[in-house]
């Protein structure tokens, strides 16, 4: 058996620079404050025999989830823990050292063994478990009690406390291993599946209705259209497809359509390729007889002639009325050579009275300035005298003021009236002139429209077209002959469509019994879809999830099994020493006795404990927050007890294990601890003064006394080591 | 013993399925060894997907065929 003699730790959770310990005493306390350092070095202890098995979810300790190894307040996160261990054989030494965090962290591992021989890496592991035999799960229930376990037990939810019983048991792993597997939701997956997979059976069936529905009403018309039902097969389609063939070829011939290509259907998988066919085939026969075709060339002709007399109508109105406006105006007003001649005259006549004008200008001239000179005469004499003449004239100042008032000025004014009556006459001749010039054109324009419009009839008619003939006549006749034409042949013609109108029957019924066949066929396959491969590999992957479901639920139940029945063999294995710690401890009046017993919880696979008295009753409701730490303690205590000649540790760890403890309780407990002390080296952390005080002055066996004093970040613990 | 040992041995001891139950047993504590319960979680999920593919592609056939 193996006693913990030393240890040393460096950068380890709350350790900073190294921190040796000396198991050297049966009884070691360590003794602080929380937060200084205690539960780290009994983690250290741990984590230098088991490494990584201690550490993250798999350990299924809720505390170990995101548990940081490595100091955080440490620069170089460099991890070194050395462990020495005796026995009768020597002094074995473990060093586990980790330098790195997260995935980048890098792990060393040492063992050097009595003899001096030293292991690394996974030979050192390998030989770890050999020499010390111990699971990391049976050192948490039996050397190393955690602070968490008695934290978890004190809860008064049952599937916790639960969890925390499982836990003191070192049944954690199958709570984990069952919660991922309830996790999973195998079963809602299957359902699911089973689910769609009634859906589509359903929708199957549905189909299958629909289908044999649509054929049952397809056959009612077909028979009410007049098909017999024998012919509703795909035997009865290629006959009629055969008839209507018949039908179509006899028509080309009466039609005369040449070039016609036969195309019969030789199986039923044609029939829909033969209707598309013998639909275009027909309606191009139609569209090609000759009587059609003549029918539609004269249709289009008789179009045209109608528009182009309709031109040609408003072309000859447009130039009747252009000639009528023109011949008007001319007898109103005169042709352009007299309006020309009238305009020329009236010029003539204005150029002589501009002519006139300035002949009675020079003579107002001359009177004028007679006057003015006469009237300025300085002598009567001289106003007798004529300044152009010289003649002597009486009152000649007088003759000559009268002349120029009675004569000059009216013929003057005359000829200016005169003047103007014929340059308005020139405007009036000028306008009538312009008017007369456009409607000269307007006359030219609509004569060429004609022109051109006779020519187009001529082209259209297909003669020429002299001035003596009426082309609107020619029109007519030719309009009535083309009228005549097309009567006769549209009556040649509605000869023949009953004909046709008989194949696209045909057609059509050809058509009713394909869609009626079809239904048949699409629910022939539907109906056959059970008898698929795909339909027995559905099936089969049906069956491989439910195996897999119930293989999974096996299993599940295997470790409920299993794990019920570690349970109870651990319960049997301790049960002695649970009851009488428990008694010892809690020293409780209403409780004489403990048993403790485990059941499954049908409907999680989880273990579920019960705990009744000896006598039978249940003391659930009346165990206190102290009760549990008792009982945490005593199922602690009774494990390591059970196994007390099998285990390969000689040492028991027990963290904070007073936390919920009276007075009373905690004496007891010490009085507990005394008698195990006769068969373990006890380590036991504490921040509790009067526990310590306690294991001092009743523990028998010399003792340790490590006070963790001061914790900083850059230090870690400071620890001394009581005298 | 610990659950890597009485697990098989219930598994025997029902002595149905031996050989399946015992392979995916193996797969769950291995997946349990490396990811806890999230693996066993995923390592189930992961086989019930597969079986899950392979329901939705023959499925999705049938439905073409209706």
């Amino acid at each position: 058996m193996f006693e913990l003699a030393r240890l040393k730790a460096r950068g380890f959770r709350g350790f900073a620079g190294e921190r040796e310990f000396e198991f050297d005493k049966p009884v070691v306390i360590l003794f602080g404050e929380n937060h200084r350092g205690k539960s780290s070095t009994l983690n250290a202890v741990e984590w230098c025999l088991f490494g990584d098995q201690c550490v993250g979810k798999k350990t299924g300790i809720p505390e170990r989830l995101d548990w940081e190894v490595p100091n955080r307040h440490m620069p170089d996160r460099v991890v070194a823990v050395e462990a020495e261990f005796k026995s009768s054989d020597g002094t074995c030494v473990v060093r586990r050292e980790m330098t790195g965090t997260g995935r980048r962290a890098a792990g060393t591992v040492t063992l050097t063994l009595p003899d001096g021989t030293r292991l690394d890496g996974d030979d050192a592991e390998r030989r770890l478990n050999a020499v010390f035999r111990s699971s990391f799960r049976d050192f948490m229930t039996t050397v190393y009690q955690h602070q968490e376990a008695i934290r978890a037990i004190l809860t008064a939810e049952p599937r916790e406390r639960n969890d925390a019983i499982d836990r003191l048991l070192g049944l954690s792993e199958y709570r984990e291993l069952l919660k991922g597997i309830r996790a999973a939701e195998l079963e809602k997956a299957q359902r699911t599946m089973d689910s769609e997979f009634e859906h589509f059976r359903t929708r199957v069936k549905d189909r299958i209705d629909t289908y044999e529905k649509e054929t049952k009403e397809q056959k009612s018309r077909a028979m009410a259209e007049g098909i017999p039902e024998v012919d509703i097969t795909e035997e009865g389609a290629l006959r009629w497809a055969k008839k209507i063939l018949e039908v179509i070829h006899s028509l080309a011939q009466d039609l005369h359509v040449a070039d016609f290509q036969v195309a019969e259907p030789h199986s039923y998988d044609e029939i829909l390729e033969f209707r598309e066919w013998a639909k275009n085939q027909t309606d191009n026969l139609w569209a090609r007889s000759p009587d059609v075709e003549k029918q539609e060339t004269l249709a289009k002709e008789q179009r045209h002639l109608a528009t182009l007399k309709g031109n040609y109508e408003a072309a000859n109105a447009r130039e009747t009325n252009a000639q009528q406006e023109r011949d008007a105006f001319v007898r109103e007003n005169g042709d352009e050579p007299t309006l020309a001649k009238r305009a020329a005259d009236e010029q003539t006549r204005v150029s002589e009275l501009d002519e006139e004008m300035r002949e009675v200008n020079r003579r107002a001239k001359l009177v004028d300035e007679a006057i003015g000179y006469l009237r300025g005469a300085p002598t009567d004499t001289a106003m007798q005298r004529c300044p152009l003449c010289f003649n002597e004239v009486p009152n000649l100042l007088a003759h000559l003021e009268k002349e120029w008032e009675e004569k000059i000025s009216k013929e003057v004014a005359e000829l200016q009236r005169q003047r103007e009556a014929h340059s308005s006459e020139i405007g009036r001749l000028d306008t009538l002139r312009g008017q007369l010039a456009k409607l000269e054109k307007d006359l030219d324009e609509a004569r060429s429209d004609m022109k051109t419009c006779v020519s187009q009839v001529a082209s259209v008619l297909g003669r020429e077209i002299g001035k003596e003939d009426d082309p609107g006549a020619l029109m007519n006749t030719s309009l009535a002959e083309i009228a005549s034409e097309l009567e006769r042949i549209g009556q040649a013609i509605e000869e023949k469509r009953p004909r046709i109108r008989g194949v696209y029957d045909q057609l059509a019924k050809l058509r009713r019994i394909d869609e009626t066949v079809n239904y048949e066929k699409k629910r022939a396959v539907v109906e056959r879809l059970w008898e698929t491969e795909e339909f027995a590999a559905l099936d089969e992957i049906r069956d491989e999830a439910a195996r897999l479901v119930e293989d999974v639920q096996a299993i599940r139940g295997c470790l409920a099994a299993a794990s019920r029945e570690e349970a109870e063999n651990k319960i049997e294995a301790a049960g002695t020493a649970l009851d009488e710690n428990f008694r010892r401890m809690t020293n409780h009046p209403a409780i004489p006795g403990l048993v403790m017993e485990v059941t499954e919880d049908t409907r999680s696979g989880l273990n579920s404990y019960a705990f009744r008295s000896k006598e039978g009753t249940d003391p659930t409701r009346i165990l206190s927050q102290g009760d549990l730490n008792c009982l945490a303690l005593s199922l602690f205590l009774g494990l390591a007890s059970a196994t007390r000649d099998t285990q390969p540790f000689a040492f028991l760890m027990l963290d904070d294990p007073a936390q919920s403890l009276g007075s009373e309780a905690k004496q007891q407990l010490v009085g507990v601890l005394e008698d195990v002390a006769a068969w373990r080296k006890l380590i036991v952390s504490t921040p509790d003064d009067e526990l310590r005080e306690l294991l001092m002055a009743n523990i028998t066996k010399s003792k340790a006394v490590y006070d963790f004093v001061e914790w900083t970040k850059t230090d870690g613990p400071e620890i001394v080591r009581a005298p | 013993m610990s659950y890597e040992d009485r697990v098989p041995q219930q598994i025997e001891d029902i002595g149905q399925q031996v050989a399946n139950r015992m392979a995916l047993w193996e797969a769950i504590a291995k997946s349990f060894e490396e990811n806890g319960a999230d693996g066993v979680e995923d390592e189930l999920v992961h086989r019930m997907a597969d079986v899950r593919e392979k329901f939705d592609d023959v499925l999705a056939k049938l439905e073409r065929m209706l």
